[in-house]
């Protein structure tokens, strides 16, 4: 019997691939023929971020190459590395970088120092505006606004995402034992969580010690309800800010005067959800695995695919693929997706940006055209990551049947999309000008709340003194 | 009467003299003055990589002394730097006694104990975050295997900071014991001949002959490591990164410097930090001078 929530995802999901397979015939038909001669071929240098993301992506810079005759080198960092060395050379204006690769929350900080595309595509695209247009319409709206447009000015193509999904024990929550037993103690069905009370009594539901059973077998390890993030690094900022946004609230929220952003205000609601949200994630810090206070991605997913945690709430999408190999590691175990709480999680993506100091924002310009293009993100998508292209996203055969570690991943990840695009505008991540700076010490507060350093209360303060310093400081809207 | 035959250049004193100083002069002053001039010249502005530095005057230092974030990770950094001090110098001298004895093998165990000064800092935090590791690390997997409970060496506020002072001391204990090792080796022994005819205990000989020789030695391996673990950072890098309540200050630096990139108010912590170093070193240099004068 599927329950209320599954079957409105798979509706969305048929909705959604009706969409798509409707859009197959708008797609655009870009492909390497039909970029034209470059007659600049000064050799373009691309920043990176360093792992699977870089790996992937440096062959399709060589087909490039190879298509234009235009050199293409490349740049890899650590994530840690790539914000603070991009800085230096977009702000000190070195002309290094020929592309850069920005994370959604860095671009807003960045807009000066990146060429408008629509600028390039006037200049060097024969079809103008509209040839570039055809790429980004495949794009879904709602991340091509957080990724790579402001102020209306789009700046980047997304190429890659990392957007929060649900990924929980499937298995487990199908199991008649496991379900009665839930439904005995909390009164309701067990089904993926739509409300976040619901994932606390998930997470306090499966946190159980050695001996005791799960699934009917008798557990040889403690086990956990759930997986989170809580070391110093962005994650716990992500985790917290999906929960926020669940409620309608912002971190701050945006002021504006006939529709133009002036400034930015923390505003009762917002501070009330705050300290909310503070709370919930203490509380669910309780069924995580002991070591989630130093945690990041890797620690969280290994903890899920070792058969030591029930559900990790909020995940990156990019993670599925690793996370669905529980059914490898531990008999009888299959991993399933859902939306995350509320449908508004935390929607990273990297995007290729042209620097306005590149030597040949030309070549730029077409890199950026190709790896947007349809049929690379088909490419890659196949290829089994995380591609933006919601064209090829939402065709019939990107389903869990066809390809469960590939496309697990995809039916949470549109509904989402489609549910949070009216809410992306007012997020301050991608209108405050300062969103770098700010990104940090989020962490750095989420970080000490996760770990009971400081209250939920003190930590709202520390957040309110923070935003009114950082934003003051760096940013160039006021605070209220 | 034929003409004095002119020095050659060499043999002028004084031009050699500056042509031997001169890139030494030329290095320090391009390399240590003027970024050292151009830091406090920069904690006085307020630039943040974008547009011109305005002047601010001391608002910068205003801010560090007012600032609680700054005095937790300076007070850190002294509790960092005491026990990595007492704890090196304790077992660097009582490993460095054992190793001046002659035995079987004593070329190998000098040699194993060379080993984690040649590692990387950064390889080296990122070994034992994993060896340390909670859930996966090999110390809790034996722990485990001995019915003991794991320990949350790099996952608990009141572990993390001492978990980053033993892999501090694990990597630069070789260094004392080599020191106080070359110390013992180069002791006059008609000394402690003379101690031993007199029937000196061990523990006597050890306090009034071989502890006041090593002075110079213990307070050259202080000062040297009060300037290093001023600017403890590595351990952190593959660890908690300043999280769990180990941000030290030059992370702290790191952070606003070059994160946070206000370039200002980073010098001002920076050179806050440096005063600090110049004001212990300058006190150790002259108990060092004390101690060689034999005084």
């Amino acid at each position: 019997m599927l329950s209320p929530r599954l079957k409105r995802i798979l509706a969305i999901s048929a909705v959604a691939a009706v969409a798509g397979a409707g859009q197959v015939a708008a797609k655009d038909d870009f492909t390497l023929d039909d970029i034209p001669e470059i007659e600049n071929k000064e050799p373009i240098h691309v920043a990176l971020e360093a792992g699977g993301a870089a790996d992937l992506i440096i062959p399709y810079l060589q087909k490039f190459s190879e298509a234009t005759g235009v050199p293409v080198t490349s740049e890899s960092m650590v994530f840690a590395t790539i914000y603070s060395k991009e800085v230096v050379e977009l702000q000190g204006r070195t002309g290094a970088y020929d592309v850069v690769v920005t994370e959604t929350s860095w671009t807003n900080e960045w807009r000066d120092y990146l060429y408008p595309l629509n600028e390039l595509a006037e200049k060097y695209d024969p079809e103008g505006v509209a040839g570039l247009q055809a790429v980004v319409d495949g794009i879904d709206p709602g991340l091509l606004r957080m990724a790579s447009t402001r102020d209306g000015v789009l700046v980047g193509v997304p190429y890659y995402t990392y957007t929060m999904i649900s990924i929980y024990r499937e298995d487990l929550f199908n199991d008649a034992g496991e379900q009665a037993a839930f439904k005995e103690k909390y009164g309701y069905d067990l089904a993926p969580a739509r409300e976040w009370q619901q994932l606390l009594d998930q997470a306090a539901f499966f946190t159980r010690k050695e001996g005791e059973e799960l699934r009917g077998e008798v557990l040889d390890h403690d086990f956990y309800g759930v997986s989170m993030m809580a070391g110093r690094f962005p994650h716990v900022q992500d985790e917290l800010a999906a929960m926020i946004w669940s409620k309608g609230a912002n971190w701050a929220s945006p002021v504006r005067e006939d529709g133009k952003l002036v400034g930015f205000e923390i505003t009762d609601k917002d501070r009330e959800t705050l300290e909310w949200a503070f709370t919930l994630y203490q509380d669910l810090m309780k069924y995580a695995p002991p070591g989630s206070e130093n945690a990041f991605w890797d620690f969280a997913t290994a903890q899920f695919v070792e058969g030591n945690t029930a559900i990790i709430p909020l995940m990156y999408n990019g993670l599925w693929n690793w996370a669905s190999s529980v059914a490898d590691e531990v008999p009888g175990a299959r991993a399933a997706a859902a939306p995350v709480v509320g449908e508004r999680p935390y929607t990273g993506a990297f995007h290729f940006a042209p620097s306005r100091d590149s030597g040949n924002p030309e070549a730029a310009y077409w890199l950026l055209k190709y790896i947007g293009s349809y049929a690379t993100q088909k490419e890659m998508i196949e290829g089994g990551w995380a591609g933006t292209n919601a064209d090829v996203l939402g065709e019939p055969d990107k389903t869990v049947e066809t390809n469960y570690a590939a496309y697990g991943w995809i039916p949470p990840t549109l509904v989402q999309w489609e549910a949070q695009a009216p809410d992306v505008d007012d997020y301050l991540h991608f209108n405050s000008s300062a969103f770098g700076k700010i990104y940090e010490q989020m962490t750095i507060i989420g970080h000490e709340n996760a770990t009971g350093a400081t209250t939920p209360a003190e930590s709202v303060e520390a957040w309110e003194k923070a935003f009114d310093r950082l934003q003051g400081k760096f940013g160039e809207l006021p605070v209220n | 009467m034929s003409a004095a035959p002119r020095p050659r250049l060499y043999e002028n004193d004084r031009v050699m003299k500056w042509l031997l100083i001169g890139p030494l002069v030329f290095f320090l002053l391009a390399f240590m003055v003027y970024p050292t001039l151009y830091s406090l010249y920069m904690s006085f502005t307020d630039y943040v990589m974008k547009g011109a530095p305005g002047f601010v005057g001391l608002d910068n230092y205003r801010w560090v002394l007012s600032d609680e974030a700054f005095w937790a990770a300076l007070g850190r950094t002294i509790y960092v730097l005491f026990w990595c001090i007492a704890i090196e110098l304790v077992l660097g001298m009582a490993l460095a006694l054992l190793l001046n004895r002659e035995f079987p093998g004593q070329g190998i165990v000098r040699g194993l104990c060379f080993i984690p000064l040649l590692v990387s800092p950064l390889s080296m935090s990122l070994m034992w975050n994993y060896i340390l590791h909670i859930q996966f690390g090999v110390v809790n997997t034996v722990l485990g295997w001995l019915g003991l409970s794991a320990v949350p060496f790099l996952s608990t506020p009141s572990l993390a900071l001492n978990t980053i002072i033993f892999i501090t001391v694990w990597q630069w204990l070789p260094f004392s014991i080599f020191v106080l090792l070359a110390g013992l080796k180069g002791m006059p022994r008609d000394q402690f001949e003379a101690a031993q005819i007199d029937g000196a205990s061990p523990i006597r000989v050890f306090f009034r002959l071989t502890l006041p020789l090593l002075k110079p030695l213990i307070i050259i391996i202080i000062l040297l490591r009060v300037m290093w673990l001023m600017r403890l950072f590595d351990p952190l890098y593959g660890t908690t990164r300043g999280g769990l309540n180990t941000e030290l200050l030059d992370w702290m630096i790191y952070r606003v410097s070059f994160v946070f990139f206000d370039i200002g108010q980073g010098a001002a912590y920076a050179l806050f930090a440096l005063y600090l170093t110049l004001i212990v070193g300058a006190l150790l240099f002259k108990q060092l001078i004390k101690a060689m004068d034999g005084r």
